[in-house]
């Protein structure tokens, strides 16, 4: 059993805290035990290559990931095989993104960040808005790239039952991220959605696989091997 | 008010309905709506999304009206027309639509 969290936030999440830094949050994680982390930033993957690299030197692996937000504000979850392929994807993503200059004052800051903790840059376009992506072309497109397709925070704002009622039957989703008890016949992950350090270990599972890789994580939520851990998660929300 | 009156008023209509509009309820969210839209509505959104007829269909909601010029995909379409839910489309932002068919008495 291999004890994960896979939605997590950077300093380049507007939303996100400026101290969500790769050294700070690696020992964060480390102090928790948990040791495979999904990074999820909104519509970019722009910090993922940064926070694998140091997250390797604590033992922690990566899980290259985004958190997409759809026409229909819904927040999906995207994770790829590789660094590289993230990368790819969040060159189309941006692409799809309109064309609107972050305010930081009003929506946060965006925050690239290099392996010592440092602040590099900004990314100057909004990332806390919708995509022009439907769902179904959003599902199409994480395909494409070889993908996994997750909704977010199911019943919370931003998430498909809050923003869409129900969850539709198309596109046919590969898991869900709820807090509540949700019936499914799909996997159902229980993630930190961590925007603060604090935040960092208030929600766990335990994946039922022997190595930390896309193959094996993608293996676990096929077969449904993926375990809420009540005793080591408090809700914050 | 009867659905085919909305046409009169500015609406374009894509697919036709059954049924009388008696009250009117503007909200993106499907979960409020679900939850709040009374039977026999005219529903104001920007959402356009396929789940907006079944949302309709277990609402007794009558019409969707789709504003600021947003577009119903062909699934949506289809799925009024079998549901017997009338869909209308207009450039008008939800507020100014509202007005219109606030207006002709609908509450």
């Amino acid at each position: 059993m291999i004890t994960g969290d896979f939605h997590v936030h950077t300093c380049l999440s507007p939303c996100a805290d400026i101290t969500m830094v790769p050294n700070e949050m690696a020992k964060r994680f480390s102090y928790h035990g948990i040791e495979w982390i999904g990074i999820t930033d909104h519509n970019t993957c722009g910090n993922v290559k940064v926070f694998e690299r140091v997250f390797s030197k604590y033992g922690i692996t990566v899980l290259p990931g985004i958190e997409v937000q759809s026409v229909e504000e819904v927040h999906v979850l995207g994770y790829f095989e590789s660094v590289e392929t993230a990368e790819e994807f969040s060159k189309v993503i941006y692409s799809h993104l309109p064309d609107i200059k972050n305010d930081p004052e009003r929506f946060g800051y965006q925050l690239f960040v290099d392996e010592e903790d440092h602040f590099t840059g900004t990314e100057e376009k909004i990332l806390a808005s919708s995509t022009d992506l439907h769902l179904d072309e959003l599902f199409k497109l994480i395909k494409a790239f070889k993908g996994l397709f997750v909704y977010a925070h199911v019943e919370r704002t931003f998430g498909v039952l809050k923003q869409l009622g129900f969850i539709p039957d198309n596109p046919p989703y590969d898991a869900l991220e709820t807090i509540r008890k949700i019936k499914s016949d799909k996997a159902i992950l229980k993630s930190s959605d961590a925007h603060t350090l604090d935040q960092i270990g208030t929600s766990v599972v335990k994946v039922g696989v022997n190595h930390r890789t896309f193959e094996e994580f993608k293996r676990a939520l096929e077969r449904r091997l993926v375990f809420i851990d009540e005793d080591n998660s408090r809700s914050y929300s | 008010m009867k659905i085919e009156e909305l046409k009169d008023i500015g609406f374009e209509m894509v697919t036709g309905g059954e049924g009388e509009i008696n009250h009117g309820y503007a909200c993106d969210l499907l979960s409020e709506v679900m939850g709040r839209a009374k039977p026999d509505t005219v529903w104001l959104t920007v959402q356009s999304h396929v789940n907006i007829i079944a949302v309709a269909a277990i609402t007794g909601i009558r019409a969707i009206i789709l504003c600021n010029d947003h577009l119903f995909d062909e699934e949506t379409v289809q799925r009024a027309k079998k549901e017997k839910i009338a869909l209308f489309k207009t450039s008008l932002n939800t507020f100014e639509a509202c007005g219109k068919i606030y207006q002709k008495g609908i509450r």
